[in-house]
């Protein structure tokens, strides 16, 4: 494994369809700082980053390859080098899958129930409670 | 007429809504708008008859998903652009005499959740650059429903003031390697007398250079960019000071403290916001002391400079004192 270059071409790909990479707190370490991934990788974590690391080889399935969460914080997320090769190549489905997965697996799971309506004026309304133990 | 204008002299953008000079004003408790149904014939905005956290695109918005063309084109200098973005009402309880700081520790950890979800959700929706929490607390401040209850703005960019933190944050990360949030937190933490309120993971304190007299920062004693970054235990602990707070706010002289409540966090306009981002929560109450308001006036609107009349060694003794007294009773 190694850490992903955030090249400028795969943070544009990801960006032109959305995909706010910073804005959720994913730590994109520039290319010219691979060197001492190490301290790298753990000064991220610490902050409560989240790191972002190819896996070669592995299918490409579903783009991210697995999703976890260290104990002194941040979280790892692998995602297959074939999904993050033809975001670079600026393939716009590609990207969209990838920034889509990032999202997703980026953004806590919260114990809340959220039910999503409309009021009469067509208004949205959403109705929070706290989720059952279990049923976060 | 629904609309954004850039002044060109400060390059600020200017949000005009005058739809909202219409918004219901201070209405009498048996007609407030937040409160849930009870009675189908005599509907509220809330078609429920309990609720715990309700969200909704306000009737009156600043910003909307879908806004209409302005009323004027851009000309000269001047840039003119549609109110795109988001507009919610967050209703924190179906109590209408409530108040966030007395809600309890489990309604304050779920309000944090919604924050999150709410962070997640309008942040990731096109038109929206940057997700704003807020709470207009009391008259003082200018609040128009009494029911407890908070705003989040979806503004298409970085509004002016989390902006300027930001390049100044930028500039410091630039210089030292590292974010003055986090630089600044541990100066509070070692010269210890202006911190109101510390717990596991949170640090309550009256800034070094306060704007205002009771000013008080809440923010994650480790770097954390937004609500997304926190831990679900740090999650609680982040509701933990807010109750911590208020407590000692509503005790410092005997009455709930108005007060106006902005969270900052990373934009959502794209980009790595994470090494200068940090999370933190800005509150400003106006008063100076029990019988008097700190207007803003010639040197703060006129100038942009804040004169404080309290020193924040002091405003920070005062409340801890209160909240230690909030903590007896």
């Amino acid at each position: 494994m190694r850490l992903l270059a955030a090249d400028a071409d795969t943070v544009a790909a990801l960006e032109r369809v959305g995909a706010r990479v910073g804005g959720v707190g994913v730590a994109l370490v520039p290319e010219h700082r691979l060197a001492g991934v190490e301290r790298e990788v753990a000064a991220c974590l610490e902050r409560g980053e989240t790191v972002i690391v190819l896996a070669p080889g592995a299918k490409p399935v579903a783009g991210v390859v697995s999703t976890s969460t260290p104990e002194h914080g941040g979280r790892v997320i692998t995602v297959a080098e074939p999904v993050v090769d033809a975001v670079r190549r600026a393939d716009p489905e590609a990207a969209r899958t990838l920034a889509a997965v990032l999202r997703a697996a980026t953004t806590p799971v919260l114990p809340l129930r959220r039910v999503d309506g409309r009021l009469p004026d067509g208004r949205h309304v959403a109705r929070y409670t706290r989720a059952p133990v279990g049923d976060a | 007429m629904t609309e954004r204008r850039r002044d060109p002299v400060t390059g600020e953008w200017r949000t005009f809504a005058t739809d909202r000079q219409d918004r219901t004003f201070l209405p009498a408790a048996d007609q407030c708008p937040l409160c849930p149904t009870t009675d189908p014939a005599r509907p509220t905005e809330i078609p429920w008859p309990a609720f715990d956290v309700v969200v909704f695109d306000n009737r009156f918005p600043s910003f909307v998903a879908e806004p209409g063309t302005p009323a004027v084109a851009a000309h000269g200098p001047f840039a003119v652009s549609p109110n795109a973005g988001a507009a919610e009402v967050v209703v924190y309880s179906d109590d209408h005499a409530a108040s966030l700081g007395g809600l309890g520790r489990e309604r304050i950890e779920l309000l944090v959740d919604v924050w999150t979800d709410r962070y997640a959700d309008l942040g990731a929706r096109p038109e929206v650059g940057y997700v704003f929490v807020f709470e207009n607390r009391g008259e003082a401040i200018g609040v128009t429903l009494h029911h407890p209850h908070g705003q989040i703005y979806g503004y298409p960019d970085v509004p002016p003031l989390p902006a300027r933190e930001l390049a100044a944050a930028r500039a410091y990360h630039d210089a030292h390697g590292a974010c003055v949030y986090c630089a600044a937190i541990a100066q509070e933490r070692a010269d210890a007398e202006r911190v109101v309120a510390e717990n596991g993971a949170f640090l309550a304190f009256v800034p070094f250079a306060a704007r205002l007299p009771y000013e008080v920062h809440l923010a994650p004693k480790r770097h954390a960019a937004s609500l997304l970054a926190l831990r679900s235990d740090e999650r609680r602990d982040f509701a933990g000071i807010i109750d911590d707070l208020l407590r000692a706010y509503d005790g410092l002289w005997g009455f709930p403290l108005p007060y106006v409540m902005a969270m900052h966090q990373a934009p959502t306009t794209g980009g790595d916001w994470s090494p200068i981002s940090h999370l933190h929560v800005e509150f400003t109450p106006l008063h100076r002391r029990a019988d008097r308001l700190k207007y803003l006036a010639g040197s703060e609107l006129g100038g942009g400079a804040f004169l404080n009349d309290v020193a924040p060694e002091q405003a920070a003794k005062e409340l801890r004192a209160a909240g230690r007294s909030g903590q007896n009773t």
